[in-house]
């Protein structure tokens, strides 16, 4: 894995940069980490090939949590999934679909045992 | 040809209809399509936003794939994306040894055999049979919404060119419609930015969904729940906020289903409407 030499080359492809979130010299520098699209185009056009995907998540666990992302993370350890399910077998007889089992919330708790919304 | 279709989070809450019209489509190519019963969230962008242990919960949906005997077809990007991930970070025997202590736990295992495609990983596969069903070629103009995650990081994808990709525009040719290019056609969707600011979130899906009308399109096509959950979902925020950005949302499958001659209903379009202006 290579090193940052804040060439900016991530920043030229973020459609957050684009849309105007501030971003220092390359899209780790960036103080708001939660801002971003998920399209990882910063990796294809990075250089010298630095992790960001992993480099990202790890300033995030050291940052505080936006709301939106915690009701997120609190649905998948509740639910298993990542918003309410409560209406979606109603839906799915709607649509001619048949009902999937879902899974089992001890389930979920036994995988991400360690996972705590403080 | 027998295969689990992932729905993840979004396809299985809000779009049904994307889940029938593949359905429909696959089984017209000799697919046979199983339910995923107990089926968990990949983690997302979620959790691997808070703690490593993301993985342990995809791993936990690749092992009951394999528990199965079946490779998975996935709808959305980010959910491919984590899945394949998990795969390959699964080459390390180590953390191999690690996850399936976890899954141990709840009665699985997992030994890295589960393949994980894209729906336009598998339709690509298929670009034969595609054609040979096509019995009404389509009379329509549209845009593509190229999938982010299906085609990067490249290094997980490991299908198409990760800035330029193709298969979209190769499958769609085979409908008979015709492929508008616009300004914007590469660039991600920004629905994920809604997360955390709904306005650029909106501005990112108005200033696409502008672009593409103005080439002349007529409809948008998408191959993953959350871009349709920023055009389709929020189609009326953001028509107040760009009146030019109207434009309706087809799933890959429904344009293809009705190239094959399939009906509204098992395309799942007699409760989702879509009006091709």
């Amino acid at each position: 894995m290579g090193e940052c030499n804040r060439c900016g080359a991530c920043k030229k492809v973020c459609i957050a940069f684009k849309r105007g979130v501030a971003t220092g010299a390359s899209v780790l520098e960036r103080e708001d980490r939660f801002t971003c699209a998920g399209c990882w185009k910063c990796v294809e056009a990075c250089p010298e090939g630095v992790d960001i995907y992993n480099l990202m998540m790890e300033a995030r666990r050291r940052g505080e949590l936006p709301e939106s992302f915690r009701m997120g993370v609190k649905y998948i350890l509740d639910t298993g999934y990542a918003m309410p399910m409560r209406g979606v077998n109603a839906i799915r007889e709607m649509y001619r679909l048949p009902k999937i089992r879902k899974v089992k919330p001890e389930v979920v708790k036994k995988l991400l045992r360690e996972v705590e919304l403080d | 040809m027998e295969r689990l279709l992932y729905l993840g989070c979004m396809v299985y809450n809000r779009f049904p209809d994307y889940e029938l019209s593949a359905k429909a489509v696959l089984s017209k190519l000799g697919f046979k399509l199983r339910d995923f019963h107990e089926f968990a969230c990949c983690s997302s962008t979620f959790i691997p936003s808070v703690s490593e242990a993301w993985i342990y919960l995809s791993a936990y949906n690749l092992a009951l794939a394999e528990r199965r005997g079946l490779d998975i077809i996935s709808l959305c990007g980010t959910c491919t994306s984590m899945l394949k991930r998990t795969n390959l970070m699964l080459k390390d025997e180590k953390l191999k040894e690690e996850v399936n202590s976890r899954l141990a736990g709840v009665g699985l295992s997992y030994s890295g055999k589960v393949r994980v495609s894209h729906l336009l990983e598998v339709l690509k596969e298929n670009e034969d049979k595609i054609r040979a069903h096509v019995a009404k070629p389509l009379k329509l103009r549209v845009a593509l919404q190229h999938p982010c995650n299906v085609f990067r990081p490249s290094e997980v994808a490991r299908f198409d060119d990760p800035f330029k990709p193709k298969a979209m525009r190769e499958i769609v040719a085979l409908t008979g419609a015709e492929i508008v290019d616009y300004a914007q056609e590469y660039e991600c969707c920004g629905s994920t930015l809604l997360l955390t600011s709904k306005a650029l979130g909106l501005g990112a899906g108005a200033s696409k969904l502008a672009s593409a009308r103005e080439a002349g399109a007529q409809a948008i096509v998408v191959s993953c729940g959350n871009c349709a959950y920023l055009f389709d979902r929020h189609q009326e925020e953001i028509k107040k906020q760009e009146p030019k950005a109207e434009l309706p949302t087809l799933f890959l499958p429904q344009l293809l289903g009705l190239a094959f001659g399939l009906s509204k209903e098992e395309l799942g379009l007699d409760i989702r409407r879509v009006e091709l202006g």
